[in-house]
């Protein structure tokens, strides 16, 4: 598969944060995009499509990032799913509690697309091995 | 002693290391990692193994300074976890045979430190410097020239930003309201911290620094009495206001930018705002003057004299920069509330000698005596007229008391006046609810709402405000797409306006939907059978059938409207506080309900009318129109009773002294006065046998013995010294029904 084939799934309650990311994601190359508003909406999302890659913000009303993040990894079809997960600062025990979870990396707002495709390639580098 | 479960998690975990490449430590084999550290320490808790409790917790800060990148080394650090687990297995092996581990941990914990960096420091410390740079980095931002320099970076995502930036706030506002009610609640501080968070992370993308580091502060602010750090007290609340203004208008100034307008300047103080919100943040600093936050709080029996002296005590032996009501809440001495409100008790006592806060009994008592005191005037005032021969300088001095009391009556009125609002306020929260219920969009507008109204005034508009406004919202407004097809926008608006005239204060709400529909309104009334007929009906006329019980020209039922009863509630409060509905309306283009209200309860303007003997006072505002009816203006019909034809129109006839049980002066309608009066039952003609003159009276109740006498609403002393008994219409007109 290529890399820049995957299909990624934005999650913000902010639209102009989805946007932000999209066009990031755009620039280097993502362009099978879809977005959520919140958990709730992603999880819909996900169980209607194959997503490739979740980029989920943290703070988020009615389902935060974490519980997103819990609630997929508890979903035995959904528990693969790749996980960047995006916190506006390296608070250490919002990403640790993250980590533990089965967070695949994070990334700290704001941020390039540079780092956005590396923290994306590194994650598809894991799992690939 | 069982170690078997300890074994296989060490053993486990050993395995698992193995296999791994130590560039593979990334974050989901060190979350993994941290998991399995954590059964162990669950483990090792139970069976008391303490040294490797001790490893546990070493590992774990390596592991987090991996995941926190405080620790680039990955083979160094996957080098020691190794060591780590090792140690671990040794130990657990030890126990198992000895019940004791002879060796030590020390090496292995330095060879950790050296990694990580002594404990206490780090990753608690980082962001420290981050925090002072902002304070220098905003004092240069702020600087006139600075003002303009705002670069915008990507077009249509600064336009984005405008919009939902703007909506976004509007929300912080509505939250902080239903905060500022209830302060303890987290729900209320997460909904403000939420949108205050997704400004700021939008604004590092776009480079908005400003916008950045302000929404920063107030999220910072927000995140530490979230967790209880802080009480939200009223300064908080100020200061977020505040910020949430000067948020607006920064991305105000951006969209003048946008738009390629020179921006007006916010005349903002930012690094002033910003040391207001780190003032707060950092808690109390009023420690100084008056009396002591401590002090305050043992008067208030909160903690006790014994335990402040000691807490003190403590504070002296190991000084920190805590301040004393942060130290109590903290060791749980006293609530953040209980702080929060001694401190606010402590800043009413020690500064402001501009305002002083006033009992309302005592603020009631002294408009009622001022309102006696009008009366003794106008007492006077007739008796002079009565006199024979009159005294120049007493005239003279007279009129100059004339003078100082309706200062006096003016200004006294004006001490229980308090701004419209909040009232506006909770209204436009409550339009935001019923407009998503009703899957509308709406924008509210508020409209002089510093307009200030009689604090007994206020909760009694309330209710019927907020029945207009779901009118408006439920049948006023268009659904979007109805409105699109209509070429209006999209989102509806709500204008909630208040002003002053003619001693009343008047309340539009006006919305631009799609206006009343007459011909519906004709038709319902006529099915219902409250007209017979739409002939020499004034639109005015027709407008007001919607206020009839059982008229509803809902189409269908919602939960708040559409059932018939609501408008003529609101017909029946707005006239129980002696105010007036207009309505104006244009199909397509919106519907305008004005009322009005008098600014107080305590005193009305009436019409003194004489039955029998006695004088009574009709309000002013109910009296459509006083006539002598012409003879044969008045029917009697057997069955229908008495009528009068007055203003184009039959209306029943009550005779005033038939009510009371007087005896008239007059008997026939037609060398009597008819006072035409408007009641929710309809018009009447209230017989009476003559109209002394118009007044201004103060209302006093009758009593607990007469308070619930029908068709009387209180008595007043009138000029001439004589008690009157102010009339109920409605309670008089339903007496009269049921004769």
């Amino acid at each position: 598969m290529n890399e820049k084939n995957i299909k990624v799934l934005i999650v913000d309650d902010f639209a102009t944060m989805r946007k932000v990311i999209r066009n990031l994601l755009k620039q280097v190359g993502y362009e099978d995009i879809v977005e959520a508003e919140d958990g709730v909406m992603a999880l819909k999302a996900l169980k209607a499509q194959k997503i490739d890659m979740i980029v989920s913000d943290w703070n988020m009303p009615n389902m935060s990032g974490l519980e997103l993040l819990k609630a997929v990894r508890s979903d035995p079809d959904l528990a693969e799913t790749p996980f960047l997960m995006v916190t506006a600062e390296a608070l250490q025990d919002n990403v640790v509690a993250a980590v533990k979870a089965g967070v695949n990396n994070y990334i700290v707002k704001p941020f390039t697309a540079e780092v956005l495709n590396e923290k994306i390639k590194k994650i598809m580098d894991g799992i690939n091995k | 002693m069982n170690y078997q479960k300890l074994v296989k998690l060490l053993n486990d975990l050993a395995q698992e290391f193995l296999v791994m490449e130590s560039s593979e430590l990334g974050i989901p084999t060190a979350g993994k990692f941290l998991n399995r550290l954590e059964e162990i320490l669950a483990e090792a808790k139970e069976l008391k193994v303490d040294p490797v409790r001790g490893c546990v917790s070493a590992l774990s800060r390596i592991l987090e300074g991996t995941i926190m990148e405080t620790i680039q080394d990955k083979a160094e650090a996957a080098n020691v976890l190794e060591n780590g687990i090792h140690l671990m297995q040794n130990i657990v092996d030890s126990y198992k045979n000895t019940g004791r581990y002879d060796g030590s941990i020390q090496e292995f914990i330095d060879m950790g430190i050296s990694l990580v960096g002594p404990v206490q420091s780090g990753a608690a410390e980082a962001p420290l410097p981050e925090e002072v740079d902002e304070t220098r980095a905003e004092t240069q931002a702020s600087e006139p020239q600075g003002e303009k320099k705002i670069e915008i970076q990507d077009e249509s995502l600064t336009r984005d930003f405008i919009t939902e930036g703007l909506e976004y706030i509007e929300e912080i506002e509505i939250n902080i309201l239903n905060l500022e009610n209830d302060p303890e609640n987290k729900d209320y501080i997460n909904a403000i911290f939420r949108p205050f968070h997704s400004i700021k992370g939008v604004a590092s993308f776009l480079n908005l620094e400003k916008i950045r580091s302000l929404s920063h502060n107030l999220e910072s602010l927000l995140d530490r009495a979230r967790n209880g750090e802080i009480s939200v007290s009223s300064p908080m609340i100020d200061v977020v206001l505040d910020g949430a203004d000067a948020l607006k208008s920064m991305i105000g100034q951006l969209r003048d930018l946008l738009e390629g307008k020179t921006p007006t300047p916010t005349g903002l103080d930012i690094p002033a705002l910003t040391a207001r919100i780190k003032k707060i943040e950092e808690g109390f600093d009023v420690e100084a003057g008056g009396k002591k936050i401590g002090e305050i709080l043992v008067d208030d029996g909160i903690i006790s004299e014994e335990k402040l002296n000691q807490v003190l005590r403590e504070k002296e032996e190991s000084p920190s920069a805590r301040k004393l009501g942060e130290t109590l809440i903290e060791e749980k001495i006293a609530k953040p509330k209980q702080v929060s409100q001694a401190l606010r008790k402590q800043m009413d006592r020690m500064a402001d000698m501009t305002t002083i806060r006033v009992d309302t009994v005592k603020l009631d008592d002294l408009i009622d005596m001022v309102g006696e005191l009008v009366i003794t005037q106008s007492m006077i005032s007739q008796d002079l007229k009565n006199q024979e021969h009159t005294d120049k300088r007493l005239t003279r001095d007279i009129s100059q008391f004339f003078r100082i009391t309706s200062a006096l009556q003016r200004i006294s009125t004006s001490l229980r006046m308090i701004p419209i609002k909040q009232t506006f306020q909770r209204m436009s929260r409550l339009v935001r609810d019923l407009a998503k219920n009703a899957g509308k969009h709406v924008s509210v507008e508020l409209v002089g709402e510093d307009t200030e109204v009689d604090r007994n005034m206020i909760d009694e508009i309330y209710n019927p405000l907020v029945h207009m406004v779901r009118n408006s919202v439920d049948h006023g407004l268009e659904m979007p797409d109805e409105r699109i097809r209509a070429g209006k926008p999209e989102r509806g608006l709500i204008t909630l306006k208040a002003y002053h005239r003619g001693g009343n204060i008047v309340i539009e709400i006006t919305d631009d939907g799609r206006g009343l529909d007459r011909r519906k309104i004709l038709d319902k009334a006529l099915k219902a059978g409250f007209v017979q007929s739409d002939e020499g009906l004034s639109e005015q006329e027709i407008y007001k059938m919607i206020f009839m019980p059982g008229l509803s020209t809902a189409g269908k039922v919602t939960d708040v409207s559409g059932r018939g009863v609501g408008m003529d509630v609101v017909r029946r409060a707005v006239e129980k506080l002696r105010g007036k509905i207009e309505i104006e309306s244009a199909v397509g283009e919106g519907t305008t309900f004005i009322t009005r209200f008098p600014l107080t309860l305590a005193i009305i303007d009436g019409m003194i009318v004489k039955a029998g003997p006695e004088h009574y006072i009709l309000p002013t505002t109910s009296i459509l129109q006083a006539l002598r009816p012409p003879r044969d203006a008045y029917n009697n019909v057997v069955g229908k009773g008495e009528t009068i034809n007055a203003m184009g129109r039959l209306m029943p006839l009550i005779r005033l002294y038939d009510m009371f049980s007087l005896e008239p002066e007059f008997k026939n309608p037609w060398e009597a006065i008819v006072v035409v009066v408007d009641s929710e039952r309809g018009a009447r003609c209230l017989m009476v046998d003559k109209i002394i003159g118009k007044t201004e009276v103060v209302v006093k109740s009758l009593g607990e013995g007469l308070k619930n006498i029908k068709g009387l609403a209180g008595g007043a002393i009138l000029g001439n010294g004589r008690v009157g008994l102010i009339i109920d219409t409605e309670g008089l007109f339903e007496m009269a029904d049921q004769h």
